[in-house]
C-alpha cells in the first residue's frame, strides 16, 4: 500500500461501506439502554420460557385432575396457590395456562397483523377503487367496539371455543393493522427512492416489498407488542363471559370467570389475574420503550 | 350515513353465516308456533334472494323491527330500549369519572416531569390500562363490598325497592327529577363501584393524553410569553397551557366510548347491572341471535354517532380544524 493510498482511506473510512443496520434493529440495540423495556422483555421472555417448560415446572402434571379431597385449600407449601373448588392446584393451572393465553395473543396477533399488513399495503400502494374498497371495510369494522363484534362472530360460528374466539378476534382486530400500514406506505410512496425504482422500471411487487416493506417494519413491531397483551386480555375477557376457552381448559379469563361467585377464596382468581396483568404490564413496557428508542425526538 | 349503512350490512352477513336456518337470526328455535314462524320468513324474505333478503332487513330495520328475543322472548327493540339506559347511565358516570380523575393526574405527571409526580400518576394511569376490568370488578367487590361492606354488591337499587318513575331510565337522573333525595342516594351508591371500574382503563388513556398533550404545549412560545408577563405558574397552567392541552383530549373521548361499551360488557355481568352488556353476554351465550345482532348494531350506532359529534365538536373548539 501506498503512502497516498493509505491517507485516503483514513481520510475517507474503510473502502468497503459497512452495512447499515435496519431502524428495528437500531431500536432494539438503543432500547438496551431503558431498564424498565429490558425489564419488561425479561417478565415476557420469562413466560415465554414458563409456556415451554410448564410440564417441568407444574408440581402437578394434569392441570385438569381434580382431587375433591383438597377443594378450595388456600396456599401452602402443597398447593403455592391454592386450589380450587374442584381441587385442582392453581398454580399448575397458572403455568399450563400460558401456554394458552400466550400462544393465543402472539398467534392472533400475527394472523392479525398478516391479513391487515397485506390489504393496508394493497390499498396504499394500488390505490384507486381497491383502497376505497378495502378503507370501507376498515372503517365499517371499526365502527364496532371490539368485544361485541367478536361476541357475534363467536356465536355466529357456533358459541363457545377457543378457536372459535380466536378467529373472532382475527376478525375483529386487523383493520387497524391495515389502516397503520395504509398511512405508511402512502407516506414511504413518494419517497425519491421508490420513484426512483419506479423509473428504472422495478415492478410493483418488487418495490413493494423490496423498499417499501422493509421501512414499515419498525412502528409495526411497536403496534404488535403492544396489541400482544390486548389480545390476550380479549381472549380471556370472552373466556370470562363463557364465549372462549370452556372449563376444564386452564385459560387464565376461563379461571378467573370460576372464582366470580366465591370471593372468600381470593386465590382462585387473584394469581390468574396477576399473570395477565404481568404480561400486558411487560408487552407495554417494551413497546413503549421500542416506540421511545425508534423516535428520534424521544431518544436521550 | 355510509358507514351506518355498510354496518347494517355486516350484522346482515352474521345473521347469514348463523349455522343452520337463517331464521334463527330473527326468531328463537324455541317459538314452535308455525304461524309465528311463517310470518316472520315472509317478513324477513328468507325464501327470497339474497339482495331483496337485505332490502326485507332494511324495511324491517326502518320499522324498528329486530326480530324476537329468545332470552326475554319479547322484541329486540324493546329490550334495547329497556337496557340501553342503564348502559348510558354507567358509561355516562363511568367518563365523568375517567376525565376528573385523568386530567389532573396527567396534569400532575406533566409539571412533575420525570419526577415521583409523574411516575406515581403513569404508574397509576398503567395500572388502570393493564389490569384486565373483569377482574378489577372482582376485586373491587371483593374489598369494597364484601371485605368493608363500603358499598352494595351489585343491581341498581335494593331488591324488592321500586325504580322511580320512567323519564329517560337513568335512575340517578329520575330519583332527582323526582325530587326523591333517598333513592338518588341509593341509585348512586349503586352506581359508583361499577363506574369506577369500568372508568379506570379510560382515565389511563385520559390521563396519558393530557400528559403528552401538556408536555408538547408547555414548550411553546406563548407560554415563555406567558410567565414572561410574570403570570402565576397556576394561571399559565390552567388559563392557557391546559385550555389548549385538552383539545386533542376531546377526540379521544370519541374513541373511549367505544372502549367504554366493550368494557360495559364484562362490567355490568360481574355488576349484576341489568344494561345492554349483560344482556348481550346472557344473548351471546344463548345463541340469541336477534339479540346480540340488535346489540351489535346499537352499540356501532352510538359509537359513530358519538364520533361524529367529537369531529363536529373539534371543529368548534380548534378554529385550525375549522379553517382546514
Amino acid at each position: 500500500m501506498t503512502a497516498t493510498t493509505a491517507t485516503k482511506q483514513v481520510m475517507l473510512g474503510p473502502a468497503a461501506p459497512r452495512r447499515e443496520r435496519s431502524p428495528l434493529v437500531e431500536g432494539i440495540i438503543t432500547m438496551r439502554g431503558n431498564k424498565v423495556a429490558m425489564g419488561g422483555a425479561i417478565v415476557f421472555i420469562g413466560w415465554l420460557l414458563i409456556a415451554i417448560f410448564a410440564p417441568v415446572i407444574a408440581p402437578y402434571d394434569d392441570p385438569k385432575e381434580q382431587n375433591l379431597e383438597a377443594r378450595l385449600e388456600s396456599p401452602s407449601m402443597a398447593f403455592p396457590f391454592g386450589t380450587d373448588e374442584l381441587g385442582r392446584d392453581v398454580f399448575s393451572r397458572v403455568i399450563y395456562g400460558s401456554r394458552i393465553s400466550v400462544p393465543a395473543g402472539l398467534g392472533t396477533i400475527a394472523a392479525t397483523m398478516l391479513i391487515g399488513v397485506t390489504l393496508g399495503a394493497i390499498a396504499g400502494y394500488v390505490g384507486g377503487w381497491l383502497d376505497s374498497l378495502i378503507m370501507g371495510v376498515v372503517d365499517v369494522v371499526l365502527a364496532f367496539p371490539s368485544i361485541i363484534l367478536a361476541m357475534a362472530i363467536t356465536a355466529a360460528r357456533g358459541g363457545p371455543g377457543l378457536e372459535n374466539a380466536l378467529i373472532a378476534i382475527v376478525l375483529v382486530l386487523w383493520p387497524e393493522y391495515a389502516r397503520v400500514m395504509r398511512g405508511l406506505v402512502l407516506g414511504l410512496r413518494s419517497n425519491e427512492y421508490v420513484i426512483a425504482a419506479e423509473s428504472a422500471g422495478a415492478s410493483r411487487w418488487r418495490i413493494l416489498t423490496r423498499h417499501i416493506l422493509p421501512n414499515t417494519q419498525a412502528p409495526l413491531v411497536v403496534k404488535c407488542t403492544l396489541d400482544v397483551g390486548a389480545a390476550i386480555v380479549l381472549t380471556a375477557g370472552l373466556s370470562f363471559i363463557g364465549l372462549g376457552a370452556v372449563p376444564p381448559e386452564p385459560e387464565w379469563g376461563a379461571m378467573i370467570n370460576l372464582a366470580r361467585s366465591k370471593f372468600q377464596y381470593w386465590w382462585m382468581g387473584a394469581f390468574p389475574a396477576m399473570a395477565i396483568t404481568s404480561v400486558v404490564l411487560a408487552l407495554n413496557f417494551v413497546g413503549d420503550g421500542l416506540r421511545d428508542a425508534l423516535d428520534p425526538r424521544l431518544r436521550k | 350515513m355510509v358507514v351506518l349503512l355498510l354496518v347494517t350490512i355486516v350484522t346482515f352477513i352474521i345473521a347469514h353465516a348463523v349455522p343452520g336456518d337463517p331464521l334463527a337470526s330473527v326468531v328463537s328455535d324455541r317459538v314452535s308456533d308455525p304461524a309465528v314462524i311463517e310470518s316472520y320468513r315472509r317478513k324477513f324474505g328468507l325464501d327470497q334472494p339474497v339482495t331483496l333478503q337485505y332490502l326485507y332487513y332494511m324495511k324491517n330495520l326502518a320499522q324498528g323491527d329486530l326480530g324476537l328475543s329468545i332470552t326475554t322472548s319479547q322484541p329486540v327493540t324493546k329490550d334495547l330500549r329497556r337496557y340501553l339506559p342503564a348502559t348510558l347511565e354507567l358509561s355516562g358516570a363511568a367518563i365523568i369519572f375517567a376525565i376528573v380523575t385523568g386530567v389532573p393526574l396527567g396534569v400532575i405527571a406533566a409539571l412533575k416531569h420525570n419526577r415521583f409526580g409523574d411516575f406515581a400518576a403513569r404508574g397509576i394511569s398503567l395500572f388502570g390500562a393493564c389490569i384486565p376490568v373483569f377482574y378489577l370488578a372482582l376485586l373491587s367487590l371483593y374489598v369494597v363490598s364484601f371485605k368493608l361492606d363500603l358499598l352494595p354488591f351489585g343491581g341498581r337499587l335494593e331488591a324488592g325497592r321500586d325504580a322511580p318513575d320512567h323519564v329517560t331510565g337513568m335512575y340517578t337522573v329520575d330519583a332527582l327529577l323526582m325530587g326523591n333525595g333517598g333513592l338518588f342516594w341509593e341509585a348512586l351508591k349503586h352506581l359508583i363501584q361499577p363506574a369506577v371500574v369500568l372508568g379506570a382503563f379510560s382515565m389511563g388513556i385520559v390521563s396519558r393524553m393530557v400528559r403528552s398533550s401538556l408536555l408538547e404545549v408547555m414548550g411553546q412560545d406563548y407560554i415563555r410569553t406567558a410567565r414572561s408577563k410574570g403570570l402565576a405558574e397556576f394561571r399559565v397552567v390552567t388559563g392557557h397551557a391546559l385550555r389548549n392541552a385538552l383539545i386533542p383530549t376531546v377526540t379521544i373521548i370519541g374513541l373511549l366510548v367505544g372502549s367504554l361499551l366493550a368494557g360495559a360488557v364484562l362490567t355490568e355481568s360481574t355488576f349484576a347491572w341489568p344494561g345492554l352488556g349483560r344482556y348481550a353476554v346472557q344473548a351471546a351465550t344463548k345463541l340469541d341471535f336477534p339479540a346480540i345482532l340488535g346489540v351489535t348494531l346499537i352499540s356501532a350506532v352510538i359509537y359513530v354517532t358519538v364520533n361524529l359529534i367529537v369531529d363536529i365538536l373539534y371543529g368548534v373548539l380548534d378554529p385550525r380544524i375549522r379553517q382546514g
